[in-house]
């Protein structure tokens, strides 16, 4: 089901359901993905990981492994320049290149399980891995940390020793493994909790859980003799690969050209660099191209999860069922190097919420684990989690609607968010509505079954976008645009363009352009490449009809202000209308060379207005009391699309992340051994929902137009994966009585929580 | 005068002094004029902020206008585009003269 409130403007294409025009080959097998490329003469890559969580690096000979024939070349962190400690902003998340270089490579310690120490190109998988095995790496075994509790005690085993809590005054003396702290106020925090007449607090624990996506990471790497580099990969954004690889391997950026493979998912996991510099660094070396593809395993012990993390919540409402208060203390999980999404997590923690009263503190902390990596709204799901948690229980306590509860509280526009400024419009109160007009909501419940609502909130953002339009000889449009089409960006820039030139929707072939053929991309994250690449497109589009508007006035001798570019065509206007015949953009394309010659736009902005998005969601639940087993049996997703372009791939959006979030709130999570070695590198051990384990889920398209947007577009992507979390917790509540705050609330825990409370019998 | 608002920790690199009252009509001059206040926040505004002024948040954005009434907030950034970035003075700080034709 599907259903949408539109205020947005109308145009022939921007609404529509359009085949995608990857969809042939994506269906046929044709699409290329990352492992799919391949170059003659090349080699294979492989990595050498560390088997301990956190070992000191004493020494590292390859020379076995060198002469070893059929083996090109070796890398290690000598192949590698040190980086200064520098922050930047990149992907969703501030990096630090000191890091990031110590991440590709190992250098003083291996910092988790799985941490790449040494790489090898061979001339075939079974030489690569036997070179592996040659190469002698001795390490001295430190002791390790992986829980984020454990890791911010004061005798906790240190990660680096140079890390020293920022944020907090005065500076500390000693190294620690918090490696921030940062916190937002508004308004009085114990004034508010004076106020209240109900005050709920909760301490919540949620395990790291991985991206999931389906591709792993794969790179192609061809180095030349003249330093001139060329790699193909699977990312999210091929610019910002360029970027890195540059920096850490001392390129000029103008000679690295990267070429984004179509992609099997990222969900932000893709924002950033494993093997794509290995693969150059060792194709610089062999001479030869070099290809690496990570196995299942590798993915997920090397490659970032996200956070998982402990947070405390408390909140205070009167009666009459106003928040008053909300303070939160969040503690995240950065991985090996510091850099958690505890900053969005803090700054969305109560977004959904107007309250005058608010205090969140963030923690950032470093274990032995792998680097955590953006993953849809970062930071976000878990920190609104709590809150929801006990958005929930105040309903309760209060006897309250949660849907009233939550309307009562919206954020709307005018609202001083948490974080700083006022917001614009906003669809928190639509889609709170949305969700209470459903059959959904008024449906019969049995025994053992509940059902629970839950909000949430993500900022969006805009961004550096090139994007360029360009009119072929037959009037045919090609559409080149720089950020990597996940959830159907080149249908949805080719909609804009057929609506912008009045050309048919078909005759617009859009692609995915590499790093030598368009300005700067940003990458696809934020949920921004919808927004700002239709705002480019838009942009290349004006050119365009100005460009035919100057050239109808050349051929017909008239002035600026007696044409105009209406309906696909440039007209005349005033008396001239009946003298001449207006022309079409395939009129022009025929005349192009004669008229002054090639006909294109491009459009190269940095986007801003991104507004934010609101969701809500609903989900019905069942538990099994003999089992735990918890099955989804009805889930709908209201949110705001400010405009959806392309409904469907909206509509897509949320249920993608609606998904995750059930795998989230179920059944995924890390798990370690004492030993601090990853028990579950694989999809038969962690346990990512699959297309019987959910129901359709319905989505419901509200649109609360963004007036930033020419068209009202909002971001999409992120905003799905917030409420999942929540809603489901609190159907879990309504259906056990059990307020569960751990997760994911696998099977396991569920009959535990049962059994203490002699509810496990059918 | 603009009303500006430093959330988070970006206070700590201002003496604790979060609300200030500048004539800057840019995010550029904002950014001079904070630094000239206080130098320890200079080199953290091109990089870790967002500016909101009136509501509408901006990114990695020098040249956009600040009117005499607005209400601007400097906040963490949320995601950001990536950029060498000098740990010198930017250049933008010290402007020099185009040159001039001929």
């Amino acid at each position: 089901m599907a259903e949408t409130m539109t205020n947005g403007p109308s145009q022939t294409y921007v609404g529509t359901r359009t085949i995608r025009p990857d969809g042939v080959d994506k269906v046929t097998g044709r699409a290329r993905f990352g492992a799919d490329f391949n170059l003659p003469g090349q080699l294979i890559g492989r990595v050498l990981r560390s088997p301990h969580a956190h070992a000191r690096i004493i020494s590292i000979d390859t020379s076995r492994a060198e002469a070893l024939p059929g083996v090109k070349a070796v890398i290690t962190q000598d192949d590698f320049a040190d980086q200064p400690s520098e922050f930047i902003p990149a992907g969703e998340m501030l990096m630090n290149y000191k890091d990031v270089v110590r991440n590709v490579m190992a250098r003083e310690k291996a910092l988790y399980e799985g941490h790449a120490v040494a790489a090898v190109a061979a001339t075939s998988v079974a030489i690569a891995r036997r070179a592996l095995k040659l190469i002698d790496v001795k390490y001295e075994v430190l002791p390790h940390v992986i829980d984020v509790v454990e890791a911010m005690r004061p005798d906790a085993p240190i990660l680096h020793d140079d890390l020293f809590t920022a944020g907090v005054e005065p500076k500390p003396e000693k190294p620690s493994n918090i490696a921030k702290r940062v916190e937002i106020v508004l308004g009085d925090i114990e004034a508010g909790f004076r106020k209240a007449d109900v005050i709920v607090e909760r301490e919540f624990k949620t395990a790291p859980v991985h991206q999931g996506y389906i591709e792993p990471h794969a790179a192609l790497a061809s180095v030349s003799e003249d330093g001139s580099t060329e790699l193909w990969c699977s990312t999210q954004g091929h610019f910002i690969v360029r970027a890195h690889c540059a920096r850490l391997l001392g390129l000029d950026i103008g000679k690295v050209r990267v070429t984004a493979t179509e992609i099997g998912g990222g969900f932000g996991g893709k924002t950033v660099v494993y093997l794509e510099p290995l693969a150059i660094a060792l194709s610089r070396k062999a001479k030869r191209p070099v290809k690496m593809v990570m196995s299942r395993e590798e993915v997920f012990k090397a490659s970032g999860p996200t956070s998982g993390a402990t947070v405390r919540v408390k909140m205070g409402a009167t009666k009459g069922g106003k928040f008053v208060a909300g303070f939160a203390e969040l503690k995240y999980q950065a991985g090996a190097f510091q850099g958690s999404p505890v900053q969005p997590g803090v700054m969305c923690a109560y977004a959904p919420y107007d309250i005058e009263n608010v205090k969140v503190i963030g923690y950032d902390v470093v274990s032995n684990r792998p680097k955590v990596a953006a993953y849809r709204a970062p930071g976000a799901p878990i920190s609104e989690f709590a809150v929801e948690s006990v958005v929930d229980e105040i309903a309760k306590k209060l006897d309250i609607d949660p849907i009233d509860l939550r309307m009562q509280n919206a954020s709307r526009e005018g609202t001083k968010a948490a974080y700083g400024p006022k917001l614009g419009p906003i669809g928190m109160e639509e889609t709170l509505n949305a969700i209470k007009k459903t059959e959904h909501w008024n449906a019969p419940l049995r025994k053992w079954q509940g059902r629970g609502v839950a909000s949430g909130f993500w900022f969006n953002i805009g961004g550096e976008t090139s994007a360029s339009l360009t009119v072929n000889e037959d009037g045919t449009v090609s559409l080149m645009a720089g950020t990597p089409d996940i959830g159907g960006l080149r249908a949805s820039l080719a909609m804009v363009a057929a609506d912008e030139l009045g050309v048919p929707y078909d005759k617009v072939r859009p692609i995915i352009g590499d790093t030598g053929s368009l300005g700067f991309n940003f990458l696809t994250g934020g949920s921004r490449s919808a927004f700002s690449g239709s705002m480019a497109i838009v942009e290349a589009a004006k050119q365009i009809k100005t460009e035919l508007c100057a050239r109808a006035c050349k051929l017909w001798d008239l002035k600026p202000d007696q044409v105009e570019f209406a309906g696909g065509q440039v007209k005349a206007l005033g008396a001239a209308a009946e003298k001449f015949k207006p022309m079409s953009v395939a009129d022009f394309a025929k005349v192009a060379g004669k008229t002054g010659g090639p006909i294109g736009g491009y459009g190269r902005i940095n986007a801003q207005g991104a507004g934010p998005s609101l969701g809500t969601h609903l989900v019905d639940l069942e538990v099994d009391p003999e089992t735990g087993r918890v099955t989804i049996l009805r889930y709908t997703v209201a949110q705001d699309a400010g405009r959806a372009i392309h409904p469907s791939y909206v509509e897509g959006q949320f249920q993608g992340g609606a998904v995750q979030g059930i795998g989230w709130a179920l059944n995924e999570e890390y798990i370690y051994g004492a030993d601090g070695k990853l028990q579950n590198a694989g999809f038969l051990d962690y346990r990512m929902p699959v297309a019987s384990d959910v129901p359709m889920i319905d989505a419901i398209l509200v649109e609360v137009a963004n007036p930033k947007h020419p068209y009202g577009v909002r971001g999409v992507g992120e905003t799905p994966i917030v409420p999942p979390l929540g809603a489901i917790a609190n159907a879990m509540e309504a259906a056990t009585g059990i307020r569960f705050t751990e997760l994911p609330m696998s099977p396991p825990k569920v009959l535990k929580a049962l059994k203490e409370r002699g509810l496990n019998k059918a | 005068m603009a009303h500006v608002v430093l959330v988070g920790n970006l206070a700590q690199l201002t003496g604790g002094v979060a609300e200030f009252e500048l004539s800057a009509t840019s995010v550029k001059q904002l950014y001079q004029q904070l630094t000239e206040l206080h130098p320890a926040i200079g080199p953290h505004l091109e990089t870790g902020v967002a500016v909101a002024i009136d509501g509408q948040i901006f990114q990695d954005t020098l040249l956009e206008p600040i009117g005499p009434d607005s209400e601007v907030f400097l906040l963490p950034q949320i995601a950001g585009g990536l950029r060498r970035i000098s740990a010198s003075r930017p250049a933008w700080m010290s402007p020099v003269p185009c040159p001039r034709p001929g």
